[in-house]
């Protein structure tokens, strides 16, 4: 096995926090939103595009978390 | 065992996302009401083409069922109610926990307005069919329980309301003419949701804040009435409903005694017409007018309040306000068409 040292391990934990909490920050916004899509929806079809365009706003927490992580990981060697 | 629907139960919260859901649906409900353009287009109608209009609204239903049966005002007046039932059951239906449970409560206003109905009905001889003509099925009470209500003799009716928690009203109704049942009744009502209100979750705060409101403009409503009939302040306060807002019993026992000018000017410094100086005093002249625009500031600090809590059931209450509203409105221009009103007062009736 190859001995990386402390501070990389530390690094691939703190690329896995970003991505991982940033992921779950996006999903607990896409709870509310989505399901105030589907209720918007249920009422009138024509809000679904605008109601799944809404849904996945959040989900830019999770691409920046993503880059965040990418960025780290390759400090790795 | 007997039956209380006025217990204090413990009621599951509601998730955010419910609200989330059950709003969106609330307010895609709202959406489709009747924009403020259509009244006056209503206003030009005749009766049988005004229902014909309704017929291409969210009317379409009640219309299209009763059609068969009623012709142009009955039409109207029988479909308005019907919707108004399945709109606001559909509302219940769709709710969980806490939410249902407190829309459920409001919704018993229906109930009482129903059985005061079947009672007047029963003691002015009216034809059962009649009376189920203009029974709201909008509360708790089923189709087939109306129906038993409504052949019930005037002891069975005492018996059901017995039966939903309303023991002291049932003794009343014996040393009290009807009008002064209905109104306590009310007041029972209005109490009772108070109390089970009180404390509780954020909801059932805003909830309990929402009835104050309620109150208060009702109270405004009838003390405007009673004052311009030249009622004396004591019996004035007799049918003022405790538990107001911004109008406790205090405020309106000192505003008893003032002339009417006096009053609209204190009235317009409570915050439901802050930012609207005059708009009361502009219309002392007609008690219609005042009523009406009463009530469109209600619905707007109502609409107000629920976009400040767009997460909570202001949302759902400020639509049952909105939709009540719509009804009223409908109903007013038919009656006022039918009863050969003119125009302008038919307008003037209305909360736009």
């Amino acid at each position: 096995m190859v001995d990386i040292g402390v501070g990389y391990g530390m690094i691939a934990i703190a690329a896995g926090l970003a991505m991982g909490l940033s992921a779950l920050a996006a999903a607990i916004g896409e709870m509310a939103i989505g399901s105030a899509a589907v209720g918007a929806t249920a009422e009138d079809r024509d809000m679904f595009g605008k109601g799944l365009i809404l849904t996945v706003l959040p989900e830019t927490l999770a691409i920046f978390g993503l880059v965040v992580a990418v960025l780290l990981w390759l400090k790795i060697p | 065992m007997k039956l209380n629907p006025f217990r204090r139960e413990r009621r599951a919260k509601v998730a955010i996302r419910h609200f989330a859901y059950f709003n969106a649906r609330v307010l895609a409900m709202r959406a489709k009401l009747l924009p403020k353009e259509t009244y006056p287009k209503f206003l030009q109608m005749g009766i049988p083409e005004l229902a014909r209009s309704l017929g291409e609204s969210e009317y379409k239903v009640a219309i299209e069922q009763l059609g068969p049966k009623y012709r142009g005002v009955d039409l109207v007046e029988f479909s308005l109610n019907r919707n108004l039932a399945t709109t606001f059951h559909g509302l219940i239906e769709k709710a969980q926990g806490e939410l249902q449970s407190l829309l459920m409560d409001y919704m018993r206003y229906y109930d009482l307005e129903n059985i005061t109905t079947a009672l007047r009905g029963k003691l002015s001889g009216i034809s059962d069919e009649d009376v189920e003509e203009a029974i709201i099925p909008a509360g708790s009470l089923t189709d087939a329980q109306l129906k038993r209500l409504i052949e019930a003799s005037y002891d069975d009716t005492m018996e059901i309301l017995r039966k939903m928690g309303y023991d002291e009203a049932v003794d009343l109704i014996t040393d009290l003419p009807l009008p002064e049942v209905e109104d306590h009744l009310i007041k029972m009502y209005y109490a009772n949701l108070l109390e089970k209100t009180s404390g509780g979750s954020k909801n059932m705060k805003m909830f309990h804040h929402f009835i104050s409101i309620d109150i208060d403009f009702m109270n405004l409503i009838n003390f405007l009435r009673l004052k311009r009939d030249g009622t004396p302040p004591t019996k004035v306060m007799e049918y003022m409903m405790p538990g107001g807002a911004q109008l406790p019993h205090k405020k309106l026992k000192e505003l008893a005694g003032l002339d009417m000018e006096e009053i609209l000017t204190r009235i317009e410094g409570l915050a439901y017409f802050r930012e609207h100086q005059g708009a009361l005093t502009g219309e002392k002249d007609s008690l219609t007018a005042l009523e009406a625009s009463l009530l469109k500031f209600q619905l707007n600090y109502a609409v107000r309040e629920a976009r400040q809590n767009p997460l909570s059931i202001l949302v759902v209450l400020s639509y049952i306000l909105a939709k009540r509203v719509e009804v009223a409105n409908i109903r007013n221009i038919v009656r006022g068409k039918e009863g050969d009103l003119p125009t302008e007062l038919i307008r003037k009736q209305l909360v736009l």
